[in-house]
C-alpha cells in the first residue's frame, strides 16, 4: 500500500498534478478506491453497486495533502441486461469500472477493467455514466480523479403464475395450495388460489422447481418446472376428481347425476390454428348420437352433415377422403360402422378427440381435409374399496352398454402388482338378428346379414413417476354383409344376384413416450395391421388387401426459453394385392357409360405397395407471454411418381388480454399435399405420373372468453385447390373452398352444457381448363347445430339437439334413352352436375337419461335417444321412375327410438 | 335382496316399459311410403329389347339387331314407328356413346383417336376384306344434315336392322382384352323424326327428336331412343340365351297360344288371386365369362324382366342365373289380371349381362 507503483489498470494522470506528486497521489488514490472496494453495498434490484469507501489515510509523506476522494452522491444502479436474461446467467457477476472523475465530478471516462459479457459491461458502463459524485479533493481544492467502482448484477428473481381449474368443467378451484421447492430444498414458497383460481409467486430464484397444486376432494398434480432469470412462467393445471367413488347414498336416496370419469388434454395451447376438443360429458350426451362420441364429432363447426346416416366426414366442403382419421397418430380406413351406426372405437376408451379442421401441424400429412385424432385411455388401475363389486376393490372396472343397435364391454385394471394395467374391449352388432329375417321375407337369400364388430386390448405400464409411458395397443374392426337379391330392378337389372359387402381391419400398436430430461421429449409409436375391402355386385369386384406398416418418432427439445422445437418422421409402408373386375369410373358430370353390364369390366390384378416417408420439423415459438407462433415445414415424398411435397405451414396466437376474460387471435397459412390414390396413377384406372392435391390454407379467427363457462369462438377459412385429380384426366381440375366457423359454447357445469355451432361457407371445383366453376358435390351453405342438455336432478337428464343445414346437392336426371344391352332406362344427367340443392334439413333429436347407483360402486343407466323427434321428412335425394320422367323426393331416416342400458362396476 | 334395492328395481323396470312402449309407438309413426307406376306396365310407346343374333360378333360378320318394340299408349293419334340411324358408330373414345357425336378433334373425341362412323355396309358391297374400316370421322358430317325436316323417309325402319362388323374393330384397351366396339342407334317414335344438333350444357343428349308435323318435341310417352351395343373379340364367344319353357302355375304353356287367367274379383287389388309365371332358361346359356389370365373366371348373370298392358306383376324382373349361385330356384313372378275380361300381352325379355338377349311374347287372355 501507498507505493508509488503505477496500476497497470491506471487510466490518464489528472491535469494540473506534478510528476512527482502524482505518483504519489495516484497510489493514495488507488489505496482508496481499493478499500473501497472490498466494501459492499446492500443490493439493488437489477443490480448492486458498491459504494466507494472512505479513503484510508495516507502514508505520510512530507507535507501530506489533504486529499478526499469522489463520493456518489446518487447512482440510480444499473439495469440487469436483457442478454444476459436470454443467456440464461443464473450467478451473480460482478463488474469492475475504473471512473476518470473531473473536478465537477462528472465522470469524464469509464473503463471495464476485467470484461464478462452478456451484456454486464455495457450496463454498467450506461449505469456509472449517470453517477452523480462529489469530486476528489486536495487540500479542500477539487481536482480530478481515479476511482474503481463496482457493479454486481444478482439474477432477477423469477414470477410463476397459473390458475387451478376443475377437469371436468373448468370451473375455478378456490383455495387450491401450490407449492414451489427447489430441487436442492433450500427454496420453498406457497401459495393460494384466489376465487377466480388465480395464484400467483413472485422473486422466486431462477432455477428448477417441484410445483404441486392441491385441492381438497381432487388429485393432486405435480409438475417440474425451470424459472429461467427474470422470466415468468404460467402453469394452468386443470385437477380431476380424486380416483374414488362417492359413498353410495343413503338407500332410497337416488344421486343427482353421474360422476364421470373424464381424462381431458392439458392446456397448452395448440400447434394448430384451431383444434376443437370437447369433453367427455359433451361427447356421450348428445342427442341423436347414441352416446357415440365419435359421433359427436359430426356436430362441431366445419363438419357438413353426412347425408342420411352415412358414416363419412364432411370437413370445410372438402370431399370425405381429404381428411384423414388417426387413433393415437396411427392413420386407419375408417372409424364409423356400417352407414356410420357406431363408431370402431367405444367411447368408453376414449381420452380425447381432437378435430383439427384446418392448417393442421406438420405431424399431420398427406391430407388436404382436416384430421381427426382420436386418443385411447391408458387403463385404469384405480381401487375403489368401498365398492360392493370385490374386484372393483382391487382395481378391475368393467362397463357392459347394450342399446338397438349393438352391445359392448370394457373391463380395465392392474395386473396383480406387475405396474402392468390391461383393458379389453369388444362390441357387436345384432342389426342381423332383425334385418335378417326381414330381407329373407321380403324374398332376398341372406348368407351374412349386416354385421359388424369391434375389438381393443391394452398392455400399459408407467415408469420413473410417469416420465416414461409404454403401450401396446391392438384393436381392429370388421363390417360384412353378403345378400342375394333374387328381385332384381327392371330399372338397374345389374345390381341383382349376389351383393357383397365388406370392411375390415386391425392394427398392433405399440408407443413409448418418455421424457429424458427436463427439455427433452421423446415420442416413437409404431404399427402394423391389415386392411381389408372386399365389395361385388354380380359379376363384379373389388377386393383389397392392405398390410400397413407405419412408423413415427419426434423429438420435441426445448432449446431455450421459449423455444421449443419438434423434429418428426412419420413412415408408411403399405403392401397390397388387388383384385377387381369393374365398370369404367365416370368422370365428375360424366354419365355412367350404363347401368352394370353394359360394357366390358375393367380388370386388374396385382400386387405392389405404397411407400410414402415424411420428415418435419416444427418450432414452438413463446417470445412473449400470450405469444404462440408455430412454423414448421413437412416433406412428404410420394413413390408412384417420385416427387417430393415441400409443405411450409404457419400458424399463430396471440392472447391480446392475460387475464379473464381472454381475448385470442390466431390464424395460420399452410400448404398441404395429398398423394395419389393407387388408383389414380394406375394406366387401366387412372393416369400413370399423376402428382400430388395441393390444398393452401388461410385461417384467421378470434376467441373469446364470456363467462366462466361461455366463450365465443369464430374463424374465416379459405382454402385453394391446385391440381386437383380428376378421374381419367390428372391433375386438371383446382377449387377453392372459403367460409367462416362460429362457435359459441357454454362449457359444463353442474347443470348444463350446450353450444351453438354455425359454419357458412362455399365449396367450388372446376373439373379442367375450359369446364365451368361448379359447386362440389359436399357444398353445404348454412350448417347450424344448436345442443343443449340439463340436469334435472333425481337422476334424470334431458338432452336436445336442434340441426338446420342447407339441402346437399344432387344432379338432376332427365328422360334419355333405352340401353338394349342391360334392358333398362338410362336417364340423361344435368350439366354441370350437383346444380340443384335439396330443401333445407331441420331435425330434432332428444336424449333422456337416467341413471341409479345399485350398491356401492355399482351404477345403473339407462337412456332413450329419440333421433328426428318429431319425424320431419327430411329431403335426401330424389328417387326417379324407371325413365326419369317422374320423380319424388326420397326422404332420410324418420323418427328412430334408440335404448340403451349401461352398467358400471 | 333388501326390499329397498327390489323396490329400486321395480321403479327401474317400469321406466324401462315405458321407454319401450313410447318406442314401439314411434316406429309406428315412422311407416310409410309412395311409389311409381311399375316399369312392367306398359302404357306408352316402349323398346322391351334389342336381340342381336350374334352378340360378340367377329370382325367382317354381318350383325342383324331384332327390336321388341310395342305401342301401350290408349290414345294413338299417330302410329308408332322404328327407325334406325343409318350408320355404326365404331369404337368411340372410352366407350362413350355420346362421343359418336362429337367431331374427332374437338375436346374429348381426340383423346384416343376419336369414333368412326361406318355405313352398315361397304358401299362396294361389303365383301371380306374389302374398305370396311373407312368412314367419317365421329360428327365429321352432322353440319350437313338438314334441321327442320322429318327424316322418316331417308331412315331405315323397322324391327330389324343389319351391319357388317368392321374388319379392324378390335383394338388394345387398358385393363381389358382387345375388343371392337360398334353402337347402332334406333328410335321408336310416333311422330316424326328431326335432327337436332347438340347444344351447349349437357353432351349427353342424343341429337334426334321424335316431333309432330310442326316440329314440336313429342313426350316421353311417344318415343324411346334406343342405343345398341355389339362388342367383337378375337377368341370370345358369346350366344343369346335360350328359353327352355314358359310355365303357368308350374305347368308348361304353349307361348304362341298364350296364357287364359279369370279375371280379379276381389275388392283389393291387393287380394287379387295371382298366378305365377316362370320363364326356364337352359343350363346352357349360364356361359362362362372369362377373365384376364390370373383371375378366376365366372359365369354370366341372367334375368328377365317381365312386360304387361293388362293387369300388373309383383316383381318386375327376376334373377334367373347368379354368377356364382348358378340357377335360382324360387325365379316365378306373381301376375295378378285386370277386373275385367280382355285380350293382351305379356312380354317376358331374357338378358345376360354379355349382351345376349331372348324374347317371349306370350298373349294373354282375361275371361
Amino acid at each position: 500500500m501507498g507505493s508509488p507503483s503505477r496500476s497497470p489498470g491506471a487510466g490518464p494522470e489528472p491535469v494540473g498534478i506534478s510528476r512527482h506528486g502524482r505518483a504519489r497521489r495516484v497510489s493514495a488514490i488507488f489505496a482508496l478506491a481499493v478499500l473501497a472496494c472490498t466494501r459492499t453495498a446492500g443490493a439493488q434490484p437489477g443490480g448492486t453497486v458498491r459504494q466507494p469507501a472512505e479513503p484510508e489515510e495516507p502514508a505520510p509523506a512530507p507535507p501530506p495533502p489533504t486529499i478526499t476522494p469522489p463520493v456518489v452522491k446518487k447512482d440510480e444502479g444499473a439495469q440487469y441486461p436483457e442478454q444476459a436474461i436470454k443467456d440464461k446467467v443464473k450467478d451473480p457477476v460482478e463488474v469492475v469500472l475504473v471512473l476518470e472523475v473531473d473536478p465537477q465530478g462528472k465522470v469524464r471516462n469509464v473503463t471495464v477493467e476485467t470484461p464478462v459479457g452478456h451484456g454486464f459491461d455495457e450496463a454498467a458502463v450506461e449505469a456509472a455514466k449517470r453517477l452523480e459524485l462529489e469530486p476528489a479533493t486536495r487540500n479542500g481544492q477539487p481536482i480530478a480523479a481515479k476511482i474503481r467502482h463496482k457493479y454486481v448484477f444478482t439474477p432477477p428473481p423469477a414470477q410463476i403464475v397459473g390458475r387451478v381449474t376443475t377437469q371436468l368443467r373448468d370451473t375455478p378451484l378456490a383455495g387450491a395450495t401450490i407449492t414451489l421447492e427447489s430441487a436442492d430444498g433450500t427454496v420453498k414458497r406457497e401459495a393460494t388460489a384466489g376465487p377466480d383460481g388465480a395464484w400467483r409467486v413472485e422473486g422466486v430464484p431462477a432455477g428448477t422447481y417441484k410445483v404441486t397444486v392441491a385441492a381438497a376432494g381432487y388429485a393432486p398434480q405435480s409438475y417440474e418446472e425451470t424459472l429461467d432469470p427474470g422470466t415468468e412462467v404460467q402453469v394452468d393445471v386443470r385437477l380431476a376428481r380424486e380416483q374414488i367413488e362417492p359413498p353410495p347414498p343413503p338407500p332410497g336416496v337416488e344421486i343427482d347425476g353421474p360422476v364421470e370419469e373424464v381424462t381431458v388434454r392439458g392446456t397448452r395451447p395448440p400447434r394448430e390454428v384451431t383444434k376443437r376438443t370437447l369433453e367427455q360429458r359433451e361427447l356421450n350426451r348428445i342427442p341423436g348420437t347414441n352416446g357415440d362420441a365419435l359421433r359427436a364429432i359430426q356436430n362441431l363447426p366445419g363438419i357438413a352433415r353426412a347425408p342420411g346416416l352415412a358414416g363419412i366426414l364432411i370437413v370445410r366442403g372438402a370431399a370425405p377422403q381429404e381428411t384423414g382419421t388417426y387413433v393415437d397418430g396411427t392413420y386407419v380406413p375408417i372409424i364409423y360402422h356400417f352407414g356410420g351406426l357406431s363408431s370402431v372405437i367405444p367411447t368408453e376408451m376414449l381420452d380425447h378427440i381432437d378435430f383439427y379442421p384446418g392448417n393442421f401441424s406438420t405431424y399431420f400429412g398427406r391430407h388436404t381435409g382436416g384430421v381427426i385424432d382420436v386418443g385411447v385411455k391408458d387403463p385404469s388401475a384405480r381401487k375403489d374399496p368401498r365398492s360392493a363389486f370385490p374386484l372393483a376393490r382391487e382395481g378391475v372396472r368393467m362397463v357392459f352398454q347394450s342399446d338397438s343397435i349393438d352391445a359392448r364391454a370394457v373391463v380395465q385394471g392392474p395386473i396383480g402388482k406387475t405396474g402392468w394395467n390391461f383393458a379389453l374391449a369388444g362390441r357387436r352388432s345384432y342389426v342381423d338378428l332383425w334385418l335378417k329375417p326381414t330381407l329373407e321375407e321380403l324374398g332376398s337369400g341372406v348368407t351374412t346379414a349386416p354385421v359388424y364388430y369391434d375389438y381393443q386390448a391394452i398392455l400399459q405400464r408407467d415408469w420413473d413417476n410417469k416420465r416414461h409411458n409404454f403401450r401396446l395397443f391392438f384393436f381392429g374392426s370388421d363390417d360384412r354383409l353378403e345378400v342375394l337379391v333374387r328381385q332384381v330392378a327392371g330399372s338397374a337389372p345389374g345390381l341383382g344376384g349376389g351383393l357383397g359387402l365388406g370392411t375390415a381391419f386391425w392394427r398392433l400398436q405399440g408407443r413409448y413416450v418418455g421424457k429424458l430430461s427436463d427439455d427433452t421429449e421423446v415420442r416413437l409409436l409404431a404399427a402394423v395391421g391389415k386392411d381389408a375391402l372386399q365389395f361385388s355386385v354380380g359379376d363384379n369386384f373389388f377386393l383389397l388387401d392392405s398390410y400397413p406398416v407405419s412408423g413415427r418418432a419426434e423429438l420435441a427439445q426445448k432449446i431455450a426459453s421459449g423455444v421449443r422445437n419438434n423434429f418428426g418422421l412419420d413412415v408408411l409402408l403399405q403392401p397390397y394385392e388387388v383384385d377387381l373386375r369393374l365398370p369404367p369410373i365416370p368422370r365428375p358430370g360424366e354419365p355412367p357409360a350404363g347401368p352394370f353390364g353394359s360394357q366390358p369390366p375393367l380388370v386388374l390384378k396385382e400386387s405392389g405397395d405404397i411407400y410414402r416417408p415424411a420428415l418435419y420439423d416444427e418450432l414452438e415459438l413463446t417470445p412473449f407471454r400470450g405469444t404462440r407462433i408455430v412454423p414448421g415445414v413437412r416433406l412428404d415424398y410420394t413413390r408412384e411418381n417420385r416427387t417430393w411435397d415441400v409443405q411450409p405451414r404457419v400458424n399463430a396466437r396471440q392472447d391480446l388480454t392475460k387475464e379473464f376474460p381472454r381475448t385470442t387471435i390466431k390464424g395460420g397459412v399452410g400448404r398441404f399435399a395429398n398423394p395419389p390414390a393407387p388408383q389414380e396413377t394406375n394406366p387401366v384406372f387412372g393416369v400413370p405420373g399423376t402428382r400430388s392435391m395441393i390444398a393452401n390454407h388461410y385461417g384467421f379467427g378470434v376467441e373469446q372468453e364470456i363467462t366462466r363457462q361461455l366463450e365465443v369462438s369464430s374463424e374465416a377459412f379459405y382454402r385453394q385447390y391446385d391440381g386437383v385429380i380428376v378421374q381419367g384426366e390428372g391433375n386438371v381440375g383446382e377449387g377453392r373452398a372459403y367460409g367462416l366457423e362460429t362457435l359459441v359454447r357454454y362449457k359444463p357445469d353442474s347443470r348444463f352444457f350446450g353450444f351453438l355451432a354455425y359454419t357458412l361457407s362455399r365449396s367450388v371445383r372446376r373439373d379442367g381448363p375450359g369446364e365451368p366453376e361448379r359447386l362440389f358435390n359436399f357444398d353445404q351453405t348454412h350448417i347450424l347445430t344448436a345442443i343443449g342438455s340439463y340436469r334435472l336432478g333425481g337422476g334424470w337428464e334431458v338432452g336436445l339437439r336442434f340441426r338446420l343445414v342447407s339441402g346437399n346437392l344432387r344432379t338432376p336426371l332427365m328422360y334419355g334413352f333405352y340401353d338394349a344391352n342391360v334392358g333398362a332406362y338410362v336417364p340423361v344427367q344435368a350439366y354441370p352436375p350437383y346444380g340443384e340443392r335439396n330443401p333445407m334439413f331441420h331435425q330434432l333429436d332428444l336424449r333422456i337419461d337416467r341413471s341409479w347407483w345399485l350398491a356401492p360402486g355399482v351404477k345403473l343407466s339407462m337412456y332413450l335417444d329419440l333421433y328426428n323427434a318429431y319425424n320431419q321428412g327430411n329431403v335426401e335425394g330424389v328417387s326417379y321412375n324407371y325413365n326419369a320422367t317422374r320423380s319424388v323426393f326420397a326422404t332420410g331416416v324418420p323418427i328412430l327410438p334408440s335404448f340403451g342400458t349401461r352398467l358400471e362396476l | 335382496m333388501r326390499a329397498a334395492s327390489l323396490a329400486r328395481l321395480r321403479r327401474i323396470a317400469r321406466w324401462f316399459l315405458l321407454l319401450a312402449v313410447a318406442g314401439a309407438a314411434a316406429i309406428g309413426v315412422a311407416c310409410g311410403a309412395g311409389g311409381f307406376e311399375s316399369q312392367s306396365k306398359v302404357t306408352s310407346v316402349r323398346i322391351f329389347g334389342v336381340r342381336a343374333d350374334k352378340p360378340y360378333a367377329k370382325p367382317g360378320e354381318t350383325v342383324t339387331l331384332e327390336v321388341l318394340a310395342a305401342d301401350g299408349r290408349r290414345d294413338k293419334p299417330r302410329p308408332m314407328r322404328i327407325f334406325w340411324i343409318p350408320f355404326v358408330c365404331i369404337n368411340p373414345p372410352e366407350d362413350l356413346y355420346y362421343m359418336c357425336f362429337v367431331p374427332s378433334g374437338v375436346g374429348d373425341a381426340g383423346a384416343d383417336g376419336g369414333a368412326r362412323l361406318e355405313l352398315p355396309f361397304p358401299i362396294d358391297g361389303g365383301t371380306e376384306g374389302g374398305d370396311a374400316g373407312a368412314g367419317l370421322p365421329a360428327g365429321g358430317d352432322l353440319a350437313s344434315i338438314p334441321q327442320n325436316i322429318d327424316l322418316g323417309p331417308f331412315l331405315p325402319q323397322g324391327t330389324t336392322f343389319s351391319f357388317r362388323m368392321p374388319d379392324d374393330v378390335i383394338k388394345e384397351r387398358p385393363g381389358a382384352p382387345p375388343y371392337g366396339l360398334a353402337i347402332v342407334f334406333n328410335i321408336a317414335c310416333a311422330g316424326q323424326v328431326r335432327f337436332v344438333p347438340p347444344s351447349g350444357g349437357s353432351r349427353q343428349q342424343i341429337p334426334i327428336r321424335c316431333t309432330d308435323e310442326e316440329g314440336n318435341p313429342l313426350g316421353p310417352d311417344d318415343y324411346v331412343i334406343g342405343i345398341n351395343r355389339v362388342y367383337s373379340y378375337v377368341d370370345r364367344e358369346n350366344t343369346n340365351p335360350i328359353v327352355e319353357r314358359v310355365t303357368l302355375d308350374g305347368v308348361e304353356v304353349d307361348p304362341a297360344r298364350g296364357i287364359t287367367v279369370d279375371r280379379c274379383v276381389a275388392k283389393r287389388r291387393a287380394d287379387c288371386k295371382p298366378v305365377l309365371i316362370d320363364v326356364k332358361v337352359s343350363e346352357s346359356s349360364w356361359e362362362e365369362n372369362p377373365s384376364i389370365a390370373g383371375q378366376a373366371s365366372q359365369r354370366e348373370q341372367i334375368w328377365v324382366t317381365y312386360y304387361s298392358d293388362l293387369g300388373d306383376f309383383r316383381d318386375e324382373a327376376r334373377l334367373l342365373f347368379d354368377t356364382k349361385r348358378g340357377r335360382i330356384d324360387q325365379s316365378d313372378v306373381e301376375f295378378r289380371p285386370p277386373y275385367e275380361p280382355a285380350e293382351g300381352t305379356i312380354w317376358a325379355v331374357v338378358h345376360d349381362n354379355r349382351a345376349g338377349a331372348a324374347f317371349v311374347v306370350l298373349p294373354v287372355h282375361v275371361k
